[in-house]
């Protein structure tokens, strides 16, 4: 009895099963009731003991798969993305995949004076390589023997780099940093806007990325691929047009040209240019005023090309249809104020022949037996009142009259009074033309039908119709002829207005501009081609009207780009019998 | 037994706990090795990234239109398609054979103008 309990306090191991039995044969009592109390503390303390080295063990495993593998890898990842984290733009793409603008890393190069060797021999080597580098000043700044760091040169092109490299210089440095490239240089640059030297939107779609940056781009992708963003523009038709407005300026003398192209379903924003543009590796002359946007920056009275905007509205309020009659045999009087015409009919006319000699007391009469708030209603809808919103900001707000009265209902009818951008201008006609859906215009690549699902209805599909008409009509027997592109069934409207100056009209500054729409049948594209005191062209005696300049720059900007665009023009029956 | 098997489960971690400390030595190095090689091999990425941007935006500016537009002037004498040179397949087979071949050179006609 004793002896057990001695066992039982000593605790002394017992390991085989014939003690276990002989201890349990002495109690008298089963072992497995004897026994258990002074088993556990024995067996337990080597459960014990081997947990602790199986724990030991397991932790040993666990850092060895830990060491082996996912540490490393996370550290490497970690050093990459910092090396590439710099360069977060995303490139630029036209509608069809041409780059527009993209980083490229610049070597930046700089020299720790107190380790240079021979200054003299430096200067020598780095000025043959970088000729506009200045010698004098140069080593003037080598010889800063207690200095550390001066820059020598920033923004060096990978072969200046590589040559430098190749000198093998003591003391000289390179450090890397993005700039951004505009390979296509001036023609995008108003759309694109650019970039500071910290590499920040300033501007176009550059300052629109930077806006959603947090939202679409992550810095880098997994794949460690730059992410893109397509806009609307087609680089082709966005030269084309350039093109046509830079000769236009040459034909015409004019101080500046303005053109845009859209597309009247998806509401996408083709080519837009605004001449004289800048340079957007230049940052001054992006700033300078003359080169500000005139598509989305400037508002003008855009004169008779406004009367597009008034027949609609006079045919879908009700106000008149087709075959009503103005009188407009006499100027309209009102107050102090005369309304006459330029080409003047002096008779009675009628809708169509109103809007093909455009007559300014046939717009004006119309518009007025609209009246002043449904007249104001109507440009509301048209978005023609409120400053336009798209990628590239807030616009220019158009300029209205502080007190609408009834004279600036009329005069608004033949387009003075109310100063609208270019590009809103578009917008409203592209709803005009369409069927009647007000699109906002974007500078994204989006699909028609993803174009129409945004828009709404602003006008009756039947009275979209009559305008297509209208504009065709004046095309082939109004004041738009000169517009005609061979097949392309133009349709448009001219437009001269004066420009006030000191609240007064100037007869000799004049801004044309030319509205279109093709093909006139199923219209796919609005083209707005501007031109500011544009002078008649050599050998032309006729004032320079839009007639006579904006519609020729459009019948040839139209010719080029209709096939480009998927116009596939109508061509008289080929003649091929007897020939 | 129970002695026996003790030391013997010792003797097995033992050896084990050894050749575990051979294998995280041989491991890390290894991993060691392959991570700078990783570290240069994302260096060399990097830089034919960088490389390709550049080219890319040459290559952009190479083909930029208004250049092509100059060389093509230049080189190919092209201008600028008409409205007559194009026919829709409907069109074309109204036509009979010896209409098809002269509609055919009319069209290529125009394009050689010049």
């Amino acid at each position: 009895m004793v002896a057990s309990v001695t066992v039982k306090v000593t605790g002394d191991i017992v390991f085989s099963r014939q003690k276990e039995k002989a201890l349990s044969r002495q109690s008298g009592q089963p072992f497995f009731i004897r026994y258990r109390p002074v088993i556990i503390p024995e067996q337990g303390r080597l459960f014990l003991a081997m947990a602790g080295f199986f724990l030991f063990f397991v932790v040993i495993a666990m850092r060895l798969v830990d060491l082996g593998g996912v540490q490393s890898t996370g550290t490497v990842t970690a050093r990459i993305s910092s090396v590439s984290e710099v360069i977060a733009r995303p490139d630029i793409l036209d509608r069809d995949g041409n780059l527009l603008a993209t980083d490229v890393k610049t070597a930046a190069l700089h020299a720790n004076p107190s380790q240079i060797l021979d200054v003299d021999d430096m200067v020598d080597k780095l000025t043959t390589v970088l000729p506009d580098l200045n010698a004098e000043q140069l080593s003037k700044k080598l010889n800063k023997k207690n200095s550390q760091f001066v820059w020598i040169k920033r923004r060096l092109t990978p072969k200046d780099e590589a040559k430098i490299l190749s000198l093998g210089l003591v003391g000289l440095d390179f450090s890397h940093e993005p700039q951004r490239a505009y390979p296509v240089g001036n023609l995008t640059s108003h759309a694109l806007g650019y970039v500071d030297i910290d590499n920040k939107g300033r501007g176009g779609i550059e300052r629109y990325i930077d806006k959603i940056a947090g939202v679409y781009f992550p810095k880098v992708n997994k794949a460690g691929l730059k992410p893109v963003f397509e806009v609307s523009i087609d680089l082709g038709i966005q030269h084309i047009l350039r093109q046509e407005l830079s000769k236009a300026i040459n034909i015409y003398r004019a101080k500046a040209a303005s053109g845009i192209i859209m597309d009247v379903t998806s509401g996408e924003v083709i080519a837009m240019s605004s001449l004289p543009d800048f340079n957007p590796h230049n940052q001054k002359e992006a700033l300078e005023k003359k080169r500000l946007d005139r598509n989305t920056n400037g508002v003008f009275e855009l004169g008779s090309i406004f009367k597009v905007v008034t027949t609609a509205m006079a045919l879908d309020t009700g106000a008149a249809n087709i075959n009503s009659v103005f009188d407009a045999s006499k100027p309209i009087v009102l107050g102090n104020s005369r309304i006459r015409d330029y080409h003047g009919k002096g008779r009675p006319l009628n809708v169509e022949e109103v809007f093909i000699y455009s007559s300014n007391i046939g717009s004006a009469k119309m518009a007025d037996q609209v009246g002043v708030a449904r007249h104001k209603a109507f440009l509301k809808k048209l978005g023609l009142l409120t400053a336009m919103e798209t990628e590239l900001g807030h616009h220019q707000a158009p300029i209205v009259p502080k007190n609408w009265t009834r004279l600036s209902t009329m005069t608004i009818g033949f387009g003075h009074g109310l100063s609208v951008s270019p590009l809103q201008f578009v917008a409203a006609t592209a709803s005009l033309v369409n069927g009647g859906y007000y699109v906002t215009p974007t500078f994204r690549k989006r699909s028609r039908s993803d174009g129409r699902a945004l828009a709404h209805k602003v006008i009756k599909s039947a009275t979209s119709n009559e305008i297509r008409q209208l504009l065709r009509l004046n095309v082939v027997k109004g004041t738009g002829r000169r517009a005609d592109a061979p097949g392309y069934r133009v349709g448009g409207k001219t437009g001269t207005a004066e420009k006030s100056e000191n609240g007064r009209y100037n007869e000799n500054k004049l801004l044309t501009s030319f509205i279109s729409v093709f093909p006139s049948d199923d219209p796919a594209y609005v083209v707005l081609v501007m031109l500011d005191e544009p002078k008649s062209a050599a050998g032309q005696k006729s004032r320079p009207t839009a007639g006579t300049n904006a519609a020729v720059v459009t019948a040839s900007l139209i010719s080029q780009i209709g096939s480009k665009l998927g116009v596939i023009p109508q061509q008289k029956s080929l003649a091929l019998s007897g020939k | 037994m129970s002695y026996i098997m003790l030391r013997f489960i010792n003797i097995i971690l033992l050896v084990a706990m050894g050749s575990m400390i051979v294998l995280l030595y041989q491991l890390k190095y290894e991993s060691r090795l392959l991570s700078e090689k990783v570290v240069s091999l994302a260096h060399d990425i990097q830089k034919e990234r960088d490389d390709i941007a550049v080219l890319k935006a040459e290559w952009s500016f190479l083909v930029r239109p208004e250049r092509i537009e100059r060389l093509s002037k230049k080189h190919l004498g092209f201008t600028a398609i008409t409205p007559e040179q194009f026919v829709t397949s409907e069109w074309l087979a109204t036509l009979n054979n010896g209409d098809k071949r002269a509609a055919l050179g009319r069209v290529s006609n125009s394009k050689s103008d010049r």
